[in-house]
């Protein structure tokens, strides 16, 4: 039995979000380059919300799990062209990231500390790319 | 006294002749014909007539042909595929039948739970009929109805987490051949006489209702309606879903009932959410498994990325372009964990097109690259 749910979207809104979780493995090799080519596709779809859910050291590897927003409700299901668009980022950031092995995942609870670590990147680093590198550097290992 | 309801016809007569003009009628389904006998023909074999049944639940697959022979009026029984008792005795004699089989039962140490007596029904002694006319026959009618009841082969996938659309047409040959013996073939519709395949489509009405409950009790089913209906209700009132005390409060049931209720809901989809997603080797089930499952496991960094890769480039290549629900319905039900039912509330589409957005990404999906 899996604990509270942690479903991306809040039901009876139209307007609520569907996002999925996209798990990026990062080692110190592919690192940089792969920070880079993230947030060179997040500049390029300006308009689809794409978040850092969660930060994990897993082995010798870093794990990001990326949210990224299909859209809202109605979008989504009526296949509007913004969530074309974000899908067709997802599919560019799954294309150009083989480097890290990306993968969808559910989203991390958002009282993990996966998600919390997350958290306190994002609010000290502006943006992904930062906060990836951050959490690639000792900052991960000292945020509480 | 049997009253037989609908027996052979031997020579022509005016009932005939009706019956060729109805068959002309292009709304009325067909009749089967096996080996140039038709269904009524075949049929007649064992005419049907009004009966009493008496029908209960026994442990350890218990035979009622055991008590047949110490019963004091006629009484015939048959096999259903879903292990209950069956025992038909001649109309007006169903207490006294029943009384009867639990005496016998009782003296046996048999158990015998929730005997109840349904009057009047038809029935007919399949046993009477040629059994290799009789297998062709429902083969023929499962041949006939299975590609024209999509709909409720979308339902029973979609509202039953057990059932996959492959599992179908079996279940519904038991289905078809379990409810034969109540087929009365003299009954009137408004197209005239009904016959067997549209006895059946009428049948196959409740089948989903009727394997619901078998498969998860009449009281999570029912458990189940009323929660979708009070999340319903709130919602229109509150515009947002309840929380698990105000539910419980809606369902007048205390917060620990509703989590096992929902314990129990959920453990049998999970049953289904774990099972290979197109018919990949069981290896590659655990990468469907949830991550709250897979904690602690090795990962495989390269079969999760190429499964992602090939169900991103089955969602981004549909022949209308990108199918965001495609790939939202996938991913609700394959990562977050959720039935298809629950997937369709989050989305607020009905199960039907979860299920078709579902088939239509994973159709897509080139399985020969996975491997």
């Amino acid at each position: 039995m899996r604990g509270p749910s942690p479903l991306p979207i809040t039901p009876a809104s139209m307007h609520s979000t569907v996002e999925v979780g996209l798990r990026l493995a990062a080692t110190p090799a592919s690192s940089t380059q792969a920070v880079a080519t993230l947030a060179a596709i997040i500049a390029e779809h300006p308009g689809v919300g794409i978040r850092l859910a969660g930060v994990e050291p897993v082995g010798s590897r870093v794990h990001f799990t990326l949210a990224i927003a299909l859209g809202c409700l109605e979008d989504v299901v009526s296949a509007g062209m913004a969530s074309r668009v974000a899908l067709t980022a997802l599919h560019d950031i799954v294309e150009s990231l083989r480097i890290l092995d990306p993968a969808l995942v559910a989203m991390p609870r958002p009282e993990s500390i996966e998600a919390q670590s997350a958290r306190a990147l994002v609010a000290r680093h502006r943006g992904i790319g930062e906060a990836a590198l951050a959490a690639l550097s000792e900052d991960l290992f000292s945020v509480g | 006294m049997i009253t037989v309801l609908d027996g052979p016809d031997a020579t022509p007569n005016p009932s005939q002749k009706r019956d060729a003009r109805e068959e002309e009628d292009p709304r009325r389904v067909p009749n089967l014909v096996i080996d140039g006998i038709d269904e009524r023909a075949i049929l007649d074999q064992a005419p049907v007539f009004l009966a009493d049944r008496v029908h209960w639940e026994s442990p350890d697959g218990f035979n009622p042909t055991r008590v047949l022979f110490d019963l004091t009026m006629n009484a015939w029984t048959r096999h259903w595929s879903d292990g209950q008792c069956r025992v038909w005795v001649e109309s007006g004699q169903g207490h006294a039948a029943r009384e009867e089989i639990k005496r016998w039962c009782a003296q046996r140490d048999i158990e015998v739970f929730n005997a109840r007596v349904e009057a009047g029904v038809p029935f007919r002694d399949l046993a009477l009929v040629d059994p290799d006319l009789l297998g062709r026959l429902v083969a023929a009618a499962v041949d006939w109805l299975f590609p024209r009841m999509g709909s409720v082969r979308r339902r029973l996938v979609a509202d039953l987490d057990l059932v996959e659309d492959q599992d179908i047409r079996s279940m519904m040959f038991l289905f078809v051949s379990d409810v034969t013996d109540r087929y009365d073939s003299g009954r009137e519709g408004r197209l005239g006489r009904v016959n067997y395949l549209a006895y059946l489509i009428g049948k196959m009405r409740t089948w989903p209702q009727d394997l619901a409950r078998a498969a998860y009790g009449r009281n999570a089913v029912a458990d189940r309606q009323r929660r979708i209906q009070a999340v319903e209700v709130f919602a229109v009132g509150n515009h947002r879903a309840p929380n698990e005390s105000e539910l419980a409060g809606l369902l007048n049931i205390t917060v620990t009932d509703l989590r096992a209720r929902e314990e129990t809901l959920t453990t049998l989809s999970g049953l289904r959410n774990s099972a290979a997603l197109i018919g990949l080797d069981a290896e590659v089930d655990r990468v469907f498994v949830a991550d709250a499952v897979t904690e602690g496991a090795s990962l495989d960094y390269d079969r999760d990325a190429v499964l992602t890769r090939a169900i991103l480039a089955a969602a981004h290549q549909g022949p209308k372009g990108p199918d965001p629900l495609g790939l939202a319905s996938l991913y609700l039900t394959y990562w977050e964990g959720m039935s298809r039912a629950d997937a369709a509330r989050h989305l607020q589409v009905l199960p039907k097109t979860v299920t078709a957005a579902v088939t239509r990404v994973t159709g897509r999906i080139d399985a020969a690259g996975l491997d």
